[in-house]
């Protein structure tokens, strides 16, 4: 039975972006249905559309055959249409369970309890515990995904609409979020699962709608998923380039938080011209703190960090970048991007890029130099007016690369530059990085054991604040850490 | 130019038709308010009520009185901009501007008569003035990280006490019978054409530069950087404390230039009661403008029509100045907030049939 139909949906933003052309799409009770595109697709856009947090241009919604005259959240809502957002929408600095009450229509007393009552039974059914007394920030990645789905299933949904739920997630907590999205499943509760990775897709939908460029291409039964063929990045023959001097030298670097909490412990290593350093491990284990460091948007506490022999203590982040060293941030969206800011404005952002054009902005020169820039990363839209809005996950990052790299750096410090991307630009941005170490020489930080191995020349474990190289490659590409 | 403005002040609302409509509606509120208020208070409604809306384009003089008080509007407005626009919430125009005006009496009271040096003198110190009032905040949130919402509200009353204190004890007119300084002499003042402070031009003048600035220059443009995101600002290279102090300083520019352009164009007094107030107007100037210079004449001369048009009508009518502010400050709260008749997008987004 088909609980939901979306019948030639068409998108255009005020803009004038087209993010769905004329789409159809249903969800039967009781399914997974994938949906999967690269970044940009309209995907999030059409579940928008399903869950009433856009309305589209044309185009009918059907629930239980009944075609719906007017169609908003409370009513997504109403009908049982439940979405989990692609970035996490709890409040870090509340409990877990008052984050979960906070959509509930009362506070205290029995709606409180009336609450804790319902969890108790949903735990039961999805067979884990959520730890209620801890504050949201306290809690790991996958754990807080799980909390986002509990925080729908507490509406009761009858489609539960996941974007992209497993782009934070390692391999292990991608598994428990399946067997979540199993249980649901047998519980009747259709699914629609958001995702760019053919493989997950594979394993847990039942039809997969194809998009691209806002068309839908196909839905695709789980009997005749000839064309999901398993994509893997190409691992490529390790070529050797020559060693040049010595860019990066951290030695003996301690960082120890004001409140006593040692986060660096004797951490050195270096980084040449012509090599892509790794730094491997789960986040959080310091890798954050190390890239601030780097930059100068932290002070550490003793050690020595040195760059083509220079001493950076006391340097500012402009000291910095002058000398030759960009940075991708792991946070495209607080600290790599202003999201208010239009595209341009984010691309010539810095101190490097508005002296190199004198002392007077000419706003059309640097639109130009911006559309130029935006035309060789495939920046889509490619309107350097365009708000940063309107962007996907995916451009923002090449945003983000595309201005790191047009300074020339000598030394890119790139963290976790392709966390949640999709295949294709994920690619892109390897292969960028890769481009790099011709000139310059790479520190890449990341949890993706798969990126580390098909990059780096030379690799390097962290955990709980502490270094050790990995002696022999080719054994750590095989057996996992 | 309707269009661009509705644009820039009603940017919670999506399409123009909805702009067009929240706009409309509310005026139409906002006047059917009015006009109650004003029927309790009054008898003669119609009378009164012209007054308020036509009184501005009676006469010549009335219109002038809407040009000046126009311009305190202007650079207060673009004092509160800057500083905004930074992401920065100092809120001490008010006590910028007081700071600046006394500085311009006192200097000018006590600087030799030399034609032009003296006025520029006058302006250039109450410009000063206002700058060192504004940084303030600013160094204080360096050093110990006091957010400069407060420590500005605090600026504002020392601004307001010390410049009384120099009113009180040092330029104070005896024989006035009220509390007014000595008047300046005319090579401190900026003529005046029928009546119009001509000290208007410099405002536009510095709206003009202040567009410039924040859009051409690098220094405007990192301002903007930090104001969008600062911890994207810190990541590219922006030196943020230094961004956040040096809008502070034009910011204090501006509100302290206000106040010497009042005292030299207009009154050529230093008349308390006449100044304060105007540098909290600045707010509710700059956040209509949309945070945007060149808007910035148009949301200044909407708050001067209202203001002219309610002394007008205290002035013409029996209504008391009062009751036409109550009405006043009820348009700046409907018209100025983002978020009103928000619900009508909701109907529109609910009530939109499916095609």
């Amino acid at each position: 039975m088909k609980l939901v139909e979306l019948e030639n949906i068409l998108k255009v933003y005020p803009n004038g972006i087209v993010a769905n052309r004329y789409v159809n799409f249903d969800v039967r009770a009781g399914e997974v249905h994938a949906l999967i595109g690269d970044n940009g697709a309209g995907k999030t856009t059409l579940m928008k559309i399903l869950a009433g947090f856009e309305y589209p241009t044309s185009g009918v919604i059907r629930v239980e055959g009944r075609v719906m005259k007017s169609w908003n959240v409370r009513k997504a809502l109403h009908n049982g249409i439940v979405m989990v957002h692609q970035h996490f929408s709890t409040v870090p600095s509340l409990s877990v369970l008052e984050n979960l009450i906070l959509p509930m229509r009362g506070y205290f007393g029995k709606a409180r309890k009336q609450a804790i009552k319902k969890l108790e039974e949903l735990e039961k059914i999805l067979g884990f515990q959520v730890p209620l007394d801890m504050k949201v920030l306290e809690l790991s990645y996958g754990m807080r995904q799980k909390l986002e789905i509990v925080k729908a299933l507490m509406m009761e949904p009858r489609v539960l609409i996941l974007d992209e739920p497993t782009a934070l997630l390692s391999q292990d907590e991608v598994m428990n979020l399946f067997e979540v999205v199993e249980i649901l499943k047998s519980r009747g509760v259709a699914v629609v699962f958001i995702s760019h990775k053919l493989k997950e897709v594979e394993k847990i939908g039942d039809r997969v709608t194809m998009l691209d460029k806002g068309v839908k291409v196909e839905t695709f039964e789980k009997s005749e998923r000839v064309f999901l063929v398993p994509e893997t990045l190409n691992t490529r023959a390790r070529e050797h380039t020559a060693l040049g001097e010595e860019l990066l030298k951290v030695q003996e670097l301690w960082y120890i938080y004001p409140c006593g909490r040692t986060v660096l412990k004797n951490v050195s290593f270096s980084v040449h011209a012509g090599e892509i350093v790794g730094i491997y491990g789960p986040e959080g284990n310091g890798q954050k703190e190390l890239v601030e460091i780097l930059m100068g948007l932290r002070k550490y506490t003793s050690g020595r960090v040195e760059f083509r022999g220079k001493d950076m203590r006391g340097l500012s982040t402009a000291d910095i970048r002058r000398m030759g060293i960009s940075y991708v941030p792991d946070n495209k969206l607080e600290v790599g991007t202003a999201m208010k800011g239009k595209v341009w404005e984010n691309l010539v952002a810095g101190i490097v890029r508005t002296t190199e054009f004198g002392c007077l902005i000419s706003p059309r020169t640097l639109r130009r130099w911006a559309r130029e820039l935006m035309e060789l990363y495939g920046i889509f839209p490619d309107d350097p007016d365009a708000s940063m809005y309107t962007l996907s996950g995916g451009n923002l990052q090449k945003v983000i690369l595309a201005r790191e790299l047009s300074s020339h750096p000598m030394l890119l410090i790139a963290h976790s530059p392709t966390k949640g991307l999709d295949f294709r630009t994920a690619r892109f941005v390897r292969s960028k990085i890769r481009e790099i170490r011709y000139d310059g020489g790479v520190l890449l930080i990341s949890s993706d054991l798969e990126e580390i191995s098909e990059l780096c020349d030379k690799v390097y474990l962290m955990s709980h604040g502490e270094l050790h190289l990995v002696e022999d490659l080719s054994s750590f590409e095989l057996s996992r850490v | 130019m309707l269009k661009i403005f509705l644009h820039s002040s009603f940017q919670g609302c999506r399409t123009m038709t909805g702009r067009i409509v929240r706009f409309s509606l509310s005026c139409v509120i906002v006047i059917t308010v009015g006009f109650v208020l004003l029927a309790i208070s009054s008898g003669t409604i119609y009378g009164t009520f012209r007054w308020f809306i036509a009184g501005v384009f009676s006469s010549l003089p009335h219109f002038v009185e809407f040009l000046n008080r126009l311009l305190p509007l202007l650079l207060t407005g673009a004092a509160v901009l800057v500083v905004f626009r930074t992401g920065v919430f100092n809120i001490g125009a008010e006590g910028q501007m007081l700071m600046g005006g006394i500085t311009a009496t006192f200097i000018a009271l006590h600087f030799p008569e030399i034609p032009l040096l003296h006025l520029c003198i006058t302006l250039l110190m109450a410009a000063l003035m206002g700058g060192l009032w504004g940084v303030v905040p600013g160094f204080i949130k360096v050093v110990s990280g006091v957010s400069e919402v407060i420590t500005s509200i605090i600026m504002n009353f020392a601004g307001l006490y010390v410049s009384l204190y120099i009113l009180n004890h040092h330029i104070k007119d005896p024989e006035a019978g009220y509390l007014v300084s000595y008047t300046l002499s005319e090579t401190a003042r900026l003529p005046q054409i029928s009546g119009l402070n001509s000290g208007i031009f410099v405002a536009v003048g510095l709206v003009l530069i202040l567009y410039f600035f924040l859009y051409r220059t690098p220094a405007g443009f990192n301002m903007r950087i930090v104001g969008y995101n600062r911890h994207f600002a810190r990541y590219v290279g922006i030196d943020v404390e230094r961004t956040e102090i040096s809008a502070q300083l034009i910011s204090g520019i501006l509100a302290g230039l206000a106040g010497g352009v009042e005292v030299c164009g207009l009154y050529g007094k230093y008349l308390w009661h006449y100044f304060t107030g105007l540098g909290f107007e600045g707010i509710p100037v700059a956040l209509m403008s949309g945070l945007e210079p060149l808007m910035l004449p148009v949301s200044a001369a909407f708050f001067s029509y209202m203001k002219t048009g309610t002394y007008l009508m205290g002035r013409m009518s029996a209504v008391t100045p009062e009751v036409g502010m109550i009405v006043n400050g009820l348009m700046v709260i409907i018209l100025a907030s983002y978020g009103f008749l928000g619900f009508l997008r909701m109907r529109e987004t609910s009530s939109r049939r499916m095609k």
